[in-house]
Parts: structure tokens; C-alpha cells; sequence
């Protein structure tokens, strides 16, 4: 046997799915080298057999249409090896030792698209991005008809290949923003990107940045929307999602398919997002103000009733809402992990008994509960979930400056944030902008 | 070595932030003892604090009277906070009721100036006076009470005020201790018979001390004439029984050869409720007018003479009278003004009756 196949051969030995298959194509002895996993062979053979059969001209003329004129014929075992490890096959002829490659008919391995699994549409478009990348960027073009869509695809990784998929329009993106992005990726063509936190590092992101970087997106609709306001799409293979690039704080409020409803509406519901934001950071870290430091400002029929609920409770407020919001990440991040069918009764054991038994057991005030209740609906209510879990964290925050400096500490603990926001950039747009003065990113 | 220098002076930065905060002095609300009313009397040298403190507990709510003395007011809370099981703070204080007594012999100068000064009281608190014991008047506060938080909703524009009601902040009678142009009428109360409270009219005050007294009808006008609103204020007059649902004022000072002119303009817009035999709107309007107009001119000749500026009159003149004379203004200048009071009646509804004489 030659030598190359045997270096090939070498390097799949641990790899049951390897085939190396003799075949012959016009009468020539050829063998055929690729994955079980990943290429369908049944099909890929007798699609080769059908092309020769019906075919009324020469054989030899066929075949070597079909295979031996490809471009970039002859390779050599190390590009082989990769090549059968991206799904192709390699059609290996004895007599003239030589490798080529072939496109084969590819196993099913992705999903249908369907309606979006972790993001909710009420009254719009319902398909959803898929773990297929050049899928996702086909649903982006049906939708983008435009010729002014540039899509770029970029190979990285040293060791374990991924692609990589920048989409822009060309005629609104910023230009600065795009040159940034692809000098960052031919920066760093070999570093692997297993999951978005090493995109994020590839991108050049701080390693303990807390806004996220990109607006990941399952539904099409909204990474449209992101292009026609000239921002940039990253597709990335295997995962089910756009990041929109540069990702900013209105965001976090205003959603696409928002635009599908009349315009008052659009805006109450962003309205009561901006809300919902701002009583997931307060609602928590006011209870502890009052109750604790400045009980001054609560009007007294307020003030004895609060007194009166919290009458017989050992700890001081703020470790009372710690242990209260504590139960409920817990409960969150349980109902996420578990199984659809025993979430449900996580909710109702953490909801009713313990909310109702930590209350009984004078462990908490019945306030506090309201305040609990109140502040994780508020939290849902913003778009994204990765903005949703930046508000989960920096209520934290606010709870402990409020704890130490009261009701001013609520107005430091905005402050702080504020400032923090407004300090972050993202690819040289501010997070906080909203004008859509440059380039029209916002 | 970056890093251990970014996690030194983060760790310095929370201890400093511990000592600095001061939160070891928080006590928690359900520590808390919150007085609402507060009864200040003297006995002998002693001041005498009372605290009306609402208690809770499950459902009815409990009032407790606590006293304390003491040779200064704010001694006399210390005396009440350590025999108190929980933190007695006074921030939720919502009216101060002085002695009658305390206030007649000009003690009331002293526990203003206190409250004004140690800040934990509002300056918005309510002052009134109590026309009777005050040790009986809280007593029958406390049993007529329990149901409630009530003496503070007495005074409550949403609850239980009433236009006839002055209402006299803290700051009001501090104001008035140190202004020469602005004296100040506090409430006075006592312990009723069917209701906890019962009103007795409003002390006019000249330094701290009562000089005169209005009756709640002279208060209603007071109270038009500083704008509050009189909404809803019934008044029976000879033919008619009007309510009065809407007024606006307002007020023009001028100074001719060192002689204060007033001209001040009320309006109200009535409802009239009944008419008794065949009388005229005209007719009404104009003896709404003279009644109005009589009662305010016998309160203000009864003023000038005692020199109490309760109206405030003097306050317009203040861009008109040379800073150093203005010391003088209840004593040269306030007894020779002349009060031009015009009173404009609008009726603007006269009941669902077709039947309308208009002449």
C-alpha cells in the first residue's frame, strides 16, 4: 500500500468511523477515503454510478470531468487528513497515485429550522437560526435581498477547525467597526473558539467585561434588523445564533419585532421595559434602605405596617433579602437545568412552599416576598437574556451600597452603574449611545 | 504583579468604606419606636414630654402614652428613650401640641428653637395648642384612638381637615419668632365628648405669646386669604345657604407718605344649596360679599390693635420699607393701614330648579 494512505491511515486508527473503501470509477480501481459520521457513502456511490451509467459519451471523459479536472487536484496526506475531517472524500487512484478531492453528499445532520426555542415571538416572523451556519446566513439573504450584503468566511483554529461568518451590509455598516472585527480574526486565525467567552477574548474583549459584547439573537428578524441599522452579524458554525456587533444599552429595551405594533404601543412596551430595568435594580435595595437606614421616609401608617410585618424577625434586612434572592437564582438557574417536565414543580416548591413557609417561619417579612416577586417579573421583562443576567448581577450592587448608605446609597449604587456604562466601548462605539449619528449603528 | 496591586487596594478601599459608613448604627424598622404626637407642658422648673406612640401588633392597633420630664425637652425624650424596650426616634413626629399654660407664659420660644435645630424633627410638622389639661387630653386620645393613627389625620388634608382648621408648621412659628412682618395663628384643641378632638378656633400669636383668638369662621378667612383652598365650606346666610367651592386671591401692597395701602382681591365661585323665599342671585352674591367683607375688616381692626401681623401683610412691604425700619413695622406702621378688600362672587351652579329669578 502506499505510503500516504498509510500516513492516513495512521492518523484515523483510533477512528472507527473511517472508511477506506475500494471502488471503481471507469473500469480504474480507485479507493475511497472519508467518515461514516459525516458523509452519507450509500448515496455519494450511486450518485457517482448514475452519472456514469446514463452517460452516452466517453467514460473516462465523464469521470475525469466529474473528478480529475477539479481545481486543486493533487494534495498531499497532511491537507487530506484535514479535508476528511470537514466532511469530504478523497478519491485515491492506484495506478497514477494520486489524492483527489470530492464534495460528497453530506449526512443530515442538522435540524430543521423552527420556531425559536429560548426567545418568544408574539405575532412575528417564527423561524429561528440554526447550528447550520451557511443556513443561517441563506435565511439572512432570503430575508436581505439586497446586493449590497457582503458575507466573509474565515477558517480558525489551530487544532480544531471552525468557521466563522461576518455578514454586513456594505453600504451601512461602518467601516471602522468591520476593519476592527477582520483584523482582530486575521490577528488571531489560530485560536480556537470552542465557546463565545474565547470569541470574546479573540476579539480582544477584558476578561471580567460584564456587558456583554454582542446581542446574540435566534431570530432572523432581529439580526436583519441589526444589519439594516449597519451592524454587523457573526455567525460562528455550531451555534444556533447571530451576534449582533456592536451590542448597546438600548438593546436591552427595544426589540425589532416591537416595530410590528403601532407605534403608542411600541412605545408603553419599551417604556415599561426601561421599567422593569430600573425596579429590578432599585425595588430590592429600596427595601433594604427603608427598613433599615432611613425609615424616616416612609409615611408612618407605611412605616408601622412594614414594622409590624417584619415583627419577630431575627436577621437584619439586607441578609433577609440575601437569603431571599439567593433562593431565587437558585430557582432560576434550577428551572433552566432541569427537564421540562420537573421545572414546573421546582416553581411551585420554591414558589408557594418556600415562600410560603419562609414567611410562617418568620424567617422573612411577607413585604419582602411582594419586593422578591416583584423585582425577578421586572427582570424578565428586558430583552435578552444576557442583558437580563447583567441586571440580575448588578442589583447586588445596589442592595450593598444601600445597605451601608441608605436611600443615598441607592443613588451612588445608579451612579456607579451609569458611570460604568458610560465608560464601556465597544469597538470604539459607546455602549450608552444612542444617536444614530455614526454610521448608523444605533 | 498588577493584579496583587488591583486586589490590595481593592481590599483597602472596603475597609475603608466599613469605618466610614457607619452602618453599625442602623436599627431595623421593627426596633424602631415611632411617636406621632408629641405634648409638651411644664411642671415647675421640669418640662413634661408626652409620646403618643402607635404600637403594632397583629390586627387592631394599640396606642401607649409615655412621659417623661426633664430639665430640658430633649432630656425629657432621653428620660422616655431609656425606659423604652426599642429606639425611640422622633422623625416621624407629625404634630407637637403645647400646654395652653406653657404657651401663655412665653415658654414656647425655647422647645421651637430646640426642634428647629436638632433637626430629627421635621420642619413640617404640625403645631397646634391644647386647650386643656394635657395629660387628660392624651389619655382620652389614647382610648379614643386605638383604632387608629387619628389625631394627624385630624389636621390631614385628605382625612379629616377641614377649611375652618389653620394649619401651622413648625417652621410657620419659628418664622414668626424671628420675623418683624409675619405672626403666626396656631390651632388649638381639645378632648371632645363624641370625637377625639374637638376644635376650639386658632390662637393668634405675637412673640410666642397668645394675644387674640379666631373662631373657625374668621379662620375660614384667614385660610382664603393665604390661598388654601375653602372648598366645601357651607355657609348659612340670611337667604340662602351657599357652598363655596372654588377661591383664589390676590394681595397688592403699596406705601403712600409712610401709610400702608392694601388692595386684595378674594374670589370664590359658589354653589348656592338653598334659597329661602324669592330671592335674586344679586342678592345673594352681595350679602355673601358684605358678610365676607365685615367679618375680615373686624378681624384685622381687632389685630392692628393688638399688633399681630397674622395675615403676613407686612411681608409686602418688605421691598418698601427701609430694612432698618422694618423692626418697627407692628408698631409704626402696621396699626394705620388701609385695608381695601374687594370680594368677587361667581355662582356657578344653582341645582337642577328652572324656576330662576334674576332680578
Amino acid at each position: 500500500m502506499n505510503s500516504i494512505i498509510v500516513e492516513i491511515n495512521e492518523a484515523f486508527k483510533d477512528a472507527e468511523d473511517f472508511f477506506i473503501e475500494p471502488f471503481s470509477l471507469d473500469g480504474e480501481a480507485v479507493l475511497l477515503l472519508g467518515l461514516h459520521s459525516i458523509v452519507n457513502l450509500i448515496k455519494t456511490k450511486e450518485i457517482l454510478k448514475k452519472d456514469m451509467d446514463t452517460s452516452e459519451v466517453n467514460h473516462s471523459i465523464k469521470v475525469k470531468r466529474t473528478f480529475f479536472n477539479r481545481k486543486g487536484v493533487e494534495i498531499n496526506s497532511e491537507e487530506a487528513i484535514e479535508s476528511i475531517l470537514q466532511g469530504k472524500l478523497i478519491v485515491y487512484s492506484k495506478e497514477k497515485n494520486i489524492m483527489l478531492l470530492f464534495e460528497p453528499l453530506p449526512k443530515e445532520l442538522n435540524r430543521s429550522i423552527q420556531p425559536p426555542a429560548n426567545e418568544n415571538v408574539l405575532q412575528g416572523p417564527l423561524d429561528s437560526f440554526i447550528e447550520d451556519m451557511s443556513t443561517n446566513i441563506g435565511i439572512v439573504r432570503k430575508k436581505v435581498s439586497s446586493a449590497h450584503l457582503s458575507v466573509k468566511t474565515y477558517t480558525v483554529g489551530s487544532d480544531q477547525k471552525k468557521k466563522l461568518s461576518i455578514v454586513y451590509l456594505d453600504d451601512r455598516a461602518d467601516k471602522g467597526v468591520i476593519k476592527k472585527i477582520i483584523s482582530h480574526i486575521e490577528m488571531n486565525q489560530h485560536t480556537n473558539i470552542l465557546y463565545l467567552q474565547d470569541l470574546c477574548r479573540f476579539m480582544g474583549v477584558r476578561k471580567w467585561e460584564v456587558i456583554p459584547q454582542y446581542n446574540n439573537t435566534e431570530m432572523p428578524l432581529e439580526a436583519v434588523d441589526g444589519l439594516n441599522k449597519g451592524r454587523v452579524i457573526i455567525f460562528v458554525d455550531g451555534f444556533p445564533f447571530a451576534l449582533i456587533l456592536p451590542h448597546l444599552l438600548w438593546d436591552m429595551f427595544a426589540q425589532a419585532n416591537d416595530r410590528n405594533y403601532a407605534y403608542p404601543i411600541m412605545s408603553a412596551i419599551r417604556f415599561l421595559r426601561v421599567v422593569g430595568a430600573l425596579i429590578t435594580l432599585i425595588f430590592p435595595a429600596l427595601y433594604v434602605a427603608l427598613v433599615a437606614v432611613n425609615p424616616e421616609i416612609l409615611k408612618i401608617e407605611l412605616a408601622l405596617s412594614i414594622a409590624q410585618s417584619r415583627e419577630g424577625i431575627p436577621y437584619p434586612p439586607f441578609v433577609e433579602i440575601t437569603i431571599m434572592l439567593l433562593i431565587l437564582e437558585l430557582i432560576i438557574e434550577a428551572s433552566i437545568r432541569l427537564p421540562l417536565s420537573i421545572g414546573p414543580t421546582v416553581t411551585m416548591v420554591g414558589g408557594i412552599v418556600i415562600g410560603q413557609a419562609v414567611v410562617d417561619a418568620k424567617l422573612v417579612s411577607n413585604l419582602l416576598i411582594i419586593i422578591v416577586a416583584a423585582t425577578s417579573i421586572a427582570n424578565s421583562s428586558v430583552v435578552g437574556f444576557q442583558n437580563a443576567l447583567i441586571l440580575r448581577l448588578l442589583k447586588y450592587v445596589v442592595v450593598i451600597f444601600a445597605s451601608i448608605y441608605g436611600v443615598l446609597g441607592i443613588l451612588s449604587g445608579l451612579v456607579f452603574i451609569s458611570a460604568y456604562f458610560a465608560s464601556r466601548e465597544i469597538f470604539g462605539i459607546p455602549y450608552t449611545s444612542l444617536t444614530k449619528g455614526r454610521g448608523g449603528i444605533g | 504583579m498588577r493584579r496583587i496591586m488591583i486586589c490590595f487596594k481593592l481590599v483597602l478601599s472596603l475597609c475603608i468604606l466599613m469605618p466610614l459608613s457607619g452602618c453599625w448604627d442602623i436599627k431595623d424598622i421593627n426596633h424602631r419606636a415611632f411617636p406621632i404626637a408629641m405634648g409638651i407642658t411644664k411642671e415647675g422648673e421640669k418640662f413634661k414630654v408626652l409620646l403618643q406612640i402607635p404600637i403594632s401588633s397583629e390586627g387592631v392597633q394599640k396606642q401607649a402614652i409615655v412621659k417623661g420630664t426633664g430639665l430640658t425637652i430633649l432630656k425629657a425624650v432621653e428620660d422616655i428613650r431609656t425606659n423604652m424596650e426599642s429606639s425611640v426616634d422622633l422623625l416621624h413626629i407629625r404634630i407637637i401640641i403645647f400646654d395652653r399654660k406653657l404657651v401663655e407664659e412665653g415658654g414656647m420660644e425655647e422647645p421651637i428653637n430646640t426642634f428647629m435645630r436638632i433637626r430629627e424633627i421635621s420642619s413640617k410638622t404640625l403645631i397646634a395648642i391644647c386647650d386643656d389639661n394635657i395629660d387628660s387630653f392624651f389619655l382620652a386620645l389614647k382610648k379614643n384612638l386605638e383604632k387608629g393613627i387619628n389625631l394627624y389625620d385630624f389636621f390631614e388634608k385628605y382625612a379629616g381637615w377641614t377649611p375652618q382648621i389653620s394649619l401651622t408648621r413648625l417652621w410657620h412659628v419659628y418664622r414668626a419668632l424671628n420675623s418683624y412682618t409675619q405672626n403666626v395663628a396656631i390651632p388649638m384643641v381639645k378632648s371632645g365628648e363624641n370625637t377625639a378632638v374637638t376644635y376650639t378656633g386658632t390662637a393668634v400669636m405675637k412673640r410666642g405669646k397668645i394675644v387674640s383668638k379666631m373662631d373657625p369662621k374668621e379662620t375660614l378667612l384667614f385660610n382664603a386669604f393665604h390661598g388654601n383652598s375653602m372648598k366645601g365650606r357651607v355657609e348659612v346666610m340670611e337667604h340662602a345657604t351657599i357652598m363655596i367651592v372654588g377661591n383664589t386671591g390676590f394681595h397688592k401692597g403699596e406705601l403712600r407718605n409712610h401709610i400702608p395701602y392694601m388692595f386684595s382681591t378674594i374670589r370664590l365661585n359658589v354653589v348656592i344649596q338653598e334659597r329661602r323665599g324669592k330671592v335674586s342671585n344679586a342678592i345673594i352674591k352681595k350679602e355673601l360679599e358684605k358678610v365676607m367683607a365685615n367679618r375680615f375688616d373686624g378681624m384685622l381692626k381687632r389685630f392692628q390693635k393688638q399688633e399681630t401681623d397674622v395675615f403676613g401683610l407686612g411681608q409686602y412691604y418688605r421691598n418698601k420699607i427701609p430694612y432698618e425700619e422694618l423692626k418697627d413695622w407692628r408698631k409704626k406702621y402696621y396699626p394705620n393701614l388701609e385695608m381695601k378688600l374687594t370680594i368677587h362672587t361667581t355662582i356657578q351652579n344653582e341645582g337642577n330648579l328652572k324656576n330662576i329669578i334674576d332680578k
